[in-house]
């Protein structure tokens, strides 16, 4: 728990040591139709969080938009509590029949999967970016039949959206609309797209939404921003770790509030490719090289090639002088970064290099870095 | 091929179901399989209905042989590794007679996440909250001891892996209700199940992906050889290479009528006091 300003908050650390919501679980009643376990997976070397929850229906018309939606749904997660909440909301839930497939991991390695992906005809597709991105790395170069240009619409949540995996979506899927929704593992859908938003805000479309949840700006700076904090009946007020800003303005929609996302409030978590870059873990293995490294800044990105796409991370550092005058000095902190900078639950850059999913990181020695009132040590930037 | 006689009550629900289904106008499916046999005048011979295989099913179109228009959990079947898809509705799968509900918090846990996701359905079905296992097993004993899980559902290969994983995360003794849901037994899973969940009743469920429940293992011979009685909503029939072919008498959005399960079985004489008057063992 944190208290700012006398009103206490939830923060993923409590997660970790309560379930929160279990006690509103009744076994054998009706109200169990609509309860649900979220999970998320766990951070490196965290435990996971669990949290229960009750899809009280669409209380929102924008929250009916993310269900308003076509008949044939694919699911792209890879996690089994999720694709079960989806499967049970739309078959409890949806007016018209719906069927829900989703993909697992095994299936997506499947050389016939696309066949079978064909055979059920999807329309639409629930992912989060990365995910997709994966999917359509092995759409290159194969028989896939006609779906990719019969999908419509394309709804993503849990990440940002970088512009080169936009365009990359829009190219294998070409008929497709893509949304992408301001959602959370333990909270579900806080904030949805909307088209005039999209209109009156063409730059930054993929970044601003109505709230369909409580939402309030935790100790704002001068402009508005600061940390979303998102009210569920089982976490309260929950900190969310983002940062963003809320103005009260009527849209044509009919919603009276927009909400800007700018990003993790911290920078303390970036991912890439499916691996999580947290700045707790990386000043922890620059804290290793203390004798030799007076500052860091590490920039990630995705670089996409012939039916595949490849993390890289690019390492400025500033050395001390006992660096300076090591042989090959960028090479042996490109060797110790990679060998113990933890980037899954099991694998550190170097195992991710050497299965061809990371590149060889990049360092250059840099006499200062740029001075910030925050201190940023990591970003990452569309290729 | 060896024909089991039914009662009228069988009969009946027979008779209902291959008049649906000869008359549907969601598919063509079964009509086409029985061209000759079948009349739009009167419903057909069940005795002279041919058997239908796996392959029967692949070479159709999805759309082709889905008999309702009601909301559809879609799932892959992968069958000698060629995948093709099948799909349950909410009320087929109430259907279902896995398990008497003893228990409040299940884990659901099979290899295949469709299955997973499917028995995950059926609890709710019953409402109860069922947490599912992830593929990382450490995440899903870590999630089963957070919930306090207090029984388990699942085919033999997962559970046997829960089993070996030691109670480091859940206390097994709290493990009041096992079922094991599979296509095969080649092992009896009692083996390694009696010790590691002492106080649990263990059931065991013949199934396939694209069937469903088939049969339940005889209560008084869960230990030693497996005797299987068929359930109550299914027709049994033994070809004459000793494969076992299936009727289920509910309506399932692809129905399985006289489907060839290639399951090799052999019927056994009954020396039980269970109601079912048909038991059978696996042959491997």
């Amino acid at each position: 728990m944190k208290i700012i300003g006398g009103k206490k908050y939830t923060v993923k650390d409590d997660l970790q040591k309560s379930f929160f919501g279990i006690e509103q679980y009744r076994p054998g009643d009706r109200s169990s139709k609509n309860f649900f376990i979220r999970l998320t997976s766990g951070t490196t070397g965290g435990q996971p969080t669990m949290v229960a929850s009750q899809f009280l229906g669409c209380k929102s018309r924008y929250e009916f938009f993310f269900f308003k939606s076509l008949k044939r749904v694919l699911t792209i997660s890879y996690k089994n509590n999720h694709d079960l909440r989806v499967v049970q909301t739309y078959l409890n839930h949806r007016s018209q029949a719906t069927r829900t497939f989703c993909l697992s991991k095994r299936d997506m390695e499947h050389p016939l999967i696309f066949s079978v992906i064909d055979d059920f005809k999807p329309q639409l597709i629930l992912s989060p970016p990365s995910l997709l991105n994966v999917f359509t790395d092995k759409l290159y170069g194969k028989v896939t039949g006609n779906f990719p240009k019969k999908i419509e619409k394309i709804h993503l949540a849990g990440e940002m959206l970088s512009r080169t995996y936009l365009n990359k979506f829009v190219y294998s899927f070409p008929k497709s609309e893509v949304k992408l929704f301001y959602s959370m593992s333990e909270t579900s859908i806080i904030g949805t797209p909307c088209r005039y938003l999209t209109k009156k805000y063409k730059d930054d479309k993929f970044r601003i939404y109505h709230p369909v949840k409580a939402v309030s700006i935790v100790e704002p700076d001068q402009t508005g921003a600061g940390e979303i904090s998102v009210y569920t009946p089982e976490l309260s007020h929950y900190l969310t770790g983002d940062a963003g800003k809320i103005i009260k303005e009527k849209c044509k929609c009919g919603a009276s509030e927009t909400l800007f996302l700018y990003g993790r409030i911290n920078y303390d978590i970036v991912h890439c490719v499916g691996a999580t870059f947290h700045a707790s873990e990386v000043e922890r293995v620059f804290s290793l090289l203390g004798g030799l490294v007076k500052d860091y800044y590490l920039e990630i990105k995705e670089i996409f090639g012939e039916g595949k796409t490849f993390g890289s991370v690019t390492i400025s550092i500033v050395p001390t002088q006992k660096l300076q005058i090591m042989k090959n000095c960028e090479d042996f902190v490109a060797e110790f970064v990679k060998k113990h900078l933890r980037l899954t639950k099991t694998r550190c850059l170097g195992d991710l290099v050497d299965a061809g999913i990371f590149l060889e990181p990049k360092i250059s020695l840099v006499t200062s870095l740029p001075e910030s009132g925050k201190k940023v040590r990591m970003r990452k930037v569309d290729a | 091929m060896t024909n089991i006689a039914l009662n009228e009550r069988k009969k009946s629900d027979l008779q209902k179901l291959l008049k649906k289904v000869s008359s549907s106008k969601e598919s063509g499916f079964y009509r086409k399989m029985w061209t000759g046999v079948y009349s739009a005048k009167k419903p057909p011979d069940f005795d002279s209905l041919p058997i239908i295989s796996v392959e029967d099913i692949i070479k159709c179109k999805f759309d082709d042989r889905i008999y309702t228009k009601d909301g559809l959990f879609v799932k892959i079947i992968y069958r000698d590794n060629v995948p093709f898809l099948l799909a349950r509705t909410k009320k087929d799968i109430s259907k279902e007679d896995y398990s008497e509900i003893r228990y409040e918090r299940p884990l659901v846990t099979f290899e295949s996440s469709h299955e997973s996701i499917e028995k995950g359905l059926w609890h709710y079905g019953k409402n109860i909250l069922p947490l599912m296992a992830e593929d990382n097993l450490t995440i899903t004993l870590i999630t089963s001891g957070r919930y306090g899980i207090d029984s388990i559902m699942g085919d033999a290969v997962s559970l046997k892996k829960l089993s070996q994983s030691g109670s480091q995360y859940f206390d097994n003794t709290k493990i009041k209700n096992v079922t094991v849901i599979d296509s095969r037994f080649d092992e009896n899973p009692c083996n390694f199940l009696n010790g590691a969940f002492v106080n649990a009743q263990l059931q065991l469920i013949l199934a396939l992906p694209e069937t469903g429940t088939l049969a339940k293992v005889c209560k008084e011979n869960i230990s030693g050889k497996l005797v299987f009685h068929p359930v109550e909503n299914t027709i049994i029939e033994i070809r004459n290479d000793e494969k076992l072919v299936v009727t289920r008498l509910i309506m399932l959005p692809t129905p399985i009528i006289r489907y060839s399960t290639g399951i090799k079985i052999k019927m056994r004489d009954k020396d039980c006091s269970c109601d079912s008057k048909l038991s059978f063992s696996l042959q491997n």
